[in-house]
């Protein structure tokens, strides 16, 4: 009697996924392990840590542990070994699972069988989930169930864990499904492997490039954050990557770009799930036609070989374009020349590899050219002006406002406002100190890096800079054809009133362009957003420290009602200072006004940790208030005490700190020759003088003397130090010390040595078309032979 | 049982098939029998629905193959070049037969393990030539299709084995009915097997009969004339083939052999006599009847 088994459909479908299953369990115990281990023992390592001293004040203690990723589930380590494993998992596993495609004797067993070639592919696809998913969904619940036990339950946290356990399966299945269809396209796991790393990265590479080349070709070119994360979005290979870069503000400020970004990655996550879906529905499609002698045999036509070889020639075409213009420093010329001649070299050899010989290489080269002109294209375009997009500048009635990255001479010094958010604070229990700024920092919502104009004068002044910036290009000159330049960070972004943005970036200026933003340094709109006597508040102020530039100092503190008077009185005297004296002052300056703040404990737009003043003549509200508290004694010095002056020439360029066109006596500056007495300059300086001079065929100056503004300027010249110890002179020049200059305009770098021990004398900034000319010509120089 | 009419299989530019037409009788065992290339082994990956007709259409009990699970299920192919599942054992790998083909009979593969000197649990990675051949055949035997398909079916069998198969493969026709398709070289082989043989040269079937109609048509004699004879005589025996070593004559001829050793005995023959034909000479001679020339054709 004969007797036989049964098989249903779904019976059929589970005995082959049993089966398939069975016999890849070297590679799921092996998967599993790497992933237990990599990822839930990490984590588990690292929250078994004792926790710091002052954790248990915190509202959060789990920020105090390195934990990464917007569920706070990733150590360093398990965020790396976790990407390998979730990106190349999918990858082997397709491969793997679908090698039999590849193989004729494998064929022959797997296409004769009784079942559909839509369902070997369906069980392979959840075969190859299941052996994925499994520790990933079991890793997860153990870090949950660890993080409840530590941290106490947080939905939203646990929620994130597993929406990104969700995003990360998903891209793992696309991934899968990229392989997929590539492998019922092609014949060999070869192919399969190099068509399908094309296919995953070809989109994120070429737009990554695209921002390379825009970034090297256009001027004014701005790579925007946006445009870099939808570049990691574009493939599942590095979406879920892209998502380690999100803070947790993007959780809780939804309308900033981060927040903004981080629901475009959602949507993308749900995105790539339906484009993994048809991508898979079209494997079953394709494999269902596919014919199976495909195996085994190269893929030498076809569109996917195509795609290849033109991801080839655009890839290695342009970075190879973009190396060699970066090393020979040729500029435009080197990345044509190089960029075509590698190109087409890439083209022959992806098709000698793909082909396996050089069989078609010569009939298939007019296809070559023809990638190599494609490539050609957009740096073309963008090396001859972005279609217009390097001379586009706004009209005025289109804009509504300017955000620009300039924050002017107040706005670097010890970091930008931040913007604070309400947060209760933790009672402070018993005696332990804990850094209450550490844990109010955390309340931080935004940082104002830039500043935004929206009235019409100051978007005019900004307007006007930019179309001088276009028509002189001056990034884009030689060094030496144009040494009047000045480095300045200028981001631009336009908001205009149709809702479109316009943005750009510059970082070289002629002197004269950069000074059409000095009128910016005047505004109420720049220094409201950034000079803290605006926003902080008298009670936030904790100590006040007074200097002037020759070494005096004093330390203050005031009453909350005295700070404030302190800051409405820099306020007002901000907005009563004329532009031309920022440019050319005439005031002098008698102190400079250092504050600190502390965090305040109430939320606030606007806050800064401290904030800083000249005091000069011309600023009569604080100068007042010197008097008052008789600080103004305390900051005046007595010149009869100077041993001797240390002056040089130089460029008023080298006192401009921050993001500012001004050259400016900023607090706390350090002299060159630190802590070195003055006799001990004094003999070095003369020193070198001697030693030229004993060496005169070295220079064809050794040592002379001549005023900076009328000696000819020749080639290889160098200013020397000069020593100035009559004591009238000191005094006079003294008088001529400026708080602030315009740029672009000769100065003296001047040094004054006063008695004190250990003390670092400031250099300070004296114009030289101040210094009368029968001191200017005391100044000693030497000339290079050539 | 197997119908194909005008049946078309191209790989790229070669064409390996074309214009096929044949007709494969239920229970039958059809041999098919063709030089390297002639298309063998594509005609029998159709009839298993490995690969898709480029045109025609091939038929099994009045379906098309491809794709169609029900009838692949009835089916069973053992190819010439064996793939087994990577690292499995006979034991594993019959289980996974048994989820897929419907008729799978656990009793017959045990049975058929007594009779195969296979051990079920060692890795079939490490089997030799000859073994793995066996275990294609008992695992396509324990699926017990009603077409069974093999390309080069005897290839590394030991003579013990072989004969054991062909016991198996009759037992199996004669018990449930199942046809057997089967490829060789080995005219010899399939001499002893197939009652049903058909020759592919050239991606067509040149002819198809049934192995005793072939042989009935054809005689070997061999006759002694000592005293020589006249060529005259021969002629209304109709020679397909005339040697004559000294005083013997041997000859080819249509008719039977009582008939015409009967005829030249007649003639003066000391001694004439029929000698049985092989499948081989039959197929030359054949061949050369249709007016193929047997150097350019056969093995």
């Amino acid at each position: 009697m004969i007797t036989t088994t049964s098989s249903s459909d779904c019976g059929r479908f589970w005995g082959l996924y049993c089966s398939t299953l069975r016999r890849n369990r070297g590679y799921f115990a092996l998967f599993c392990t790497l992933m237990i281990l990599f990822y839930p023992i990490q984590y588990l390592l690292e929250v078994a840590k004792a926790p710091p001293q002052g954790a248990a004040y915190l509202v959060n203690p789990i920020e105090y542990y390195h934990l990464v990723g917007l569920g706070k589930n990733f150590t360093t380590i398990s965020t790396f070994f976790f990407t390998a494993l979730m990106l190349v998992a999918p990858l082997i596993l397709s491969l793997l699972l679908h090698s039999y495609m590849h193989s004729r004797k494998a064929v022959d067993v797997y296409h004769s069988l009784p079942v559909t070639r839509g369902r070997l592919l369906g069980v392979n696809a959840v075969v190859a989930m299941s052996m994925i998913a499994t520790p990933v969904v079991i890793s997860n619940i153990l870090i949950s169930v660890a993080q409840v036990v530590q941290f106490g339950f947080d939905s939203q946290r646990l929620g994130l864990i597993w929406l990104d356990c969700l995003g990360w399966l998903i891209c793992a299945f696309a991934i899968y499904t990229v392989a997929t269809f590539v492998s019922v396209c092609v014949g060999t796991v070869f192919d399969t492997f190099v068509f399908s790393g094309v296919l995953l990265l070809s989109m994120p590479i070429l737009l990554g490039l695209f921002l390379l080349l825009g970034d090297t070709l256009l001027y004014g070119w701005v790579v925007s954050e946006s445009l870099s994360y939808t570049a990691m979005m574009l493939s599942p290979v590095t979406l879920m990557i892209s998502r380690f870069a999100f803070s947790q503000q993007a959780l809780t400020e939804p309308y900033t770009i981060e927040g903004r970004l981080l629901v475009r990655s959602n949507l993308a996550i749900l995105l790539w799930l339906v484009v993994a879906l048809l991508i898979f529905w079209a494997a079953v499609r394709i494999y269902r036609v596919r014919r199976s002698e495909l195996a085994e045999t190269t893929t030498s036509r076809g569109v996917l070989q195509v795609l290849v070889k033109l991801v080839g020639v655009l890839v290695c075409g342009t970075l190879v374009g973009l190396l060699f213009r970066a090393i020979n420093g040729g500029g435009e010329s080197d990345f044509f020349f190089w960029a075509p001649i590698v190109g087409l070299l890439t083209y022959c050899i992806i098709e000698v590899i793909l082909n396996r010989g050089f069989r078609t290489l010569l009939h298939s080269l007019p296809l070559g050219c023809l990638m190599v002109a494609i490539m050609l294209a957009c740096p073309v375009a963008m090396a001859t002006g972005g279609l217009g997009y390097e001379q586009r500048v706004p009209a005025l009635d289109r804009v509504e406002s300017v955000e620009i990255s300039y924050t002017g001479r107040y706005g670097e010094f010890w970091g930008d406002p931040v913007q604070l958010k309400e947060m209760p604070l933790v009672a402070q229990e018993g005696n332990q100190k804990i850094d209450l700024a550490a844990i109010n920092r955390d309340r931080v919502t935004q940082r104002f890096t830039n500043a935004v104009f929206s009235q019409p004068d100051n978007i005019q002044t900004i307007l006007e800079f930019h179309r001088v910036a276009v028509e002189e290009q001056c990034g884009r000159l030689a060094w030496e054809d144009h040494n009047d330049r000045l480095n300045l960070n200028v981001q631009l972004t336009y908001h205009l009133k149709n809702g479109r943005r316009i943005s750009r970036s510059y970082r070289w200026f002629s002197s004269a362009n950069a000074l059409m933003l000095a009128p910016l340094e005047v505004s109420e709109e720049l220094l409201s957003q950034r000079h803290p006597a605006f926003f902080d508040q008298g009670e936030d102020v904790r100590a006040w420290t007074f200097q002037n530039l020759y070494g005096a100092q004093e330390k203050r503190t005031f009453s909350p009602e005295q700070s404030q008077e302190w800051l409405d009185a820099i306020r007002e005297d901000l907005l009563a200072t004329p532009l031309e004296e920022l440019l050319h002052p005439q005031g002098q300056l008698l102190a400079i006004v250092q504050f600190e703040a502390d965090y305040p404990r109430q939320a606030r737009d606007r806050f800064a940790e401290s904030g800083w003043f000249q005091v000069t003549e011309f600023t009569p509200r604080t100068r007042a208030l010197l008097e008052k508290y008789g600080l103004l004694e305390a900051m005046s010095t007595d010149f009869s005490l100077c041993q001797g002056v240390r002056a040089t020439v130089n460029s008023s360029e080298n006192f401009r700190n921050g993001n500012t066109i001004l050259a400016d006596m900023q607090p706390q500056d350090n002299g060159s020759y630190g802590g070195i007495p003055y006799e001990e300059v004094r003999r070095m300086v003369l020193e070198d003088r001697e030693v030229r001079e004993q060496n005169p065929q070295d220079y064809l100056v050794p040592n002379a003397q001549g005023d900076p503004l009328t000696t000819p300027e020749p080639e290889e010249r160098y200013w020397d130090s000069t020593l100035f110890e009559d004591p009238a002179q000191i005094q006079l020049l003294a008088s001529l010390v400026v708080p602030c200059w315009a740029p672009g305009e000769p100065v003296a770098e001047v040094q004054f040595y006063f008695p004190q021990e250990g003390e670092d004398p400031r250099t300070v900034l004296i114009p030289l078309e101040r210094i009368p000319q029968q001191l200017r010509a005391q100044f000693h120089y030497y000339q290079l032979a050539e | 049982m197997i119908q194909a009419e005008n049946l078309v299989k191209c790989f790229g530019d070669f064409t390996a098939l074309s214009a096929l037409t044949a007709n494969i009788p239920q229970g039958s065992i059809y041999g098919l029998v063709g030089s390297n290339g002639s298309g063998k082994s594509t005609f029998l990956r159709l009839c298993a629905g490995i690969y898709m007709p480029d045109g025609g259409s091939i038929r099994i009990s009045g379906e098309p193959v491809y794709e169609n699970i029900a009838l692949k299920g009835k089916i069973f192919f053992v190819a010439d070049d064996l793939y087994f599942l990577s690292q499995s054992n006979l034991e594993e790998i019959a289980a996974f037969y048994r989820g897929i083909y419907p008729s799978f009979s656990q009793e017959k593969y045990q049975k058929l393990c007594t009779v195969f000197p296979l051990d079920p649990h060692k890795k079939i990675n490490t089997f030799s030539k000859g073994m793995k051949r066996q275990a294609a055949l008992l695992l396509g035997l324990a699926c017990q299709p009603e077409l069974f398909l093999l390309d080069e079916a005897f290839d590394g069998l030991d003579p013990v084995i072989r004969g054991a198969v062909k016991k198996l493969l009759s037992d199996e026709i004669a018990g449930r009915g199942m046809t057997v398709l089967i490829t060789s070289h080995n005219l010899r082989e399939l001499e002893d097997l197939c009652d049903h043989v058909g020759l592919l040269h050239q991606g067509r079937i040149l002819f198809q009969r049934e192995i005793d109609e072939l042989k009935l048509g054809f005689c070997k004699v061999h006759a002694a004339f000592p005293n020589g004879f006249d060529e005259q005589i021969l002629q209304p025996l109709g020679v397909l083939q005339a040697e004559r070593v000294g005083s013997l004559l041997n000859l080819v001829v249509r008719g039977t052999s009582d008939q015409v050793a009967s005829y030249l005995r007649g003639k003066g023959a000391v001694f004439a006599e029929g000698v049985p034909l092989t499948l081989e000479e039959v197929f030359i001679h054949e061949m050369e009847a249709v007016g193929y020339d047997y150097n350019n054709i056969l093995f």
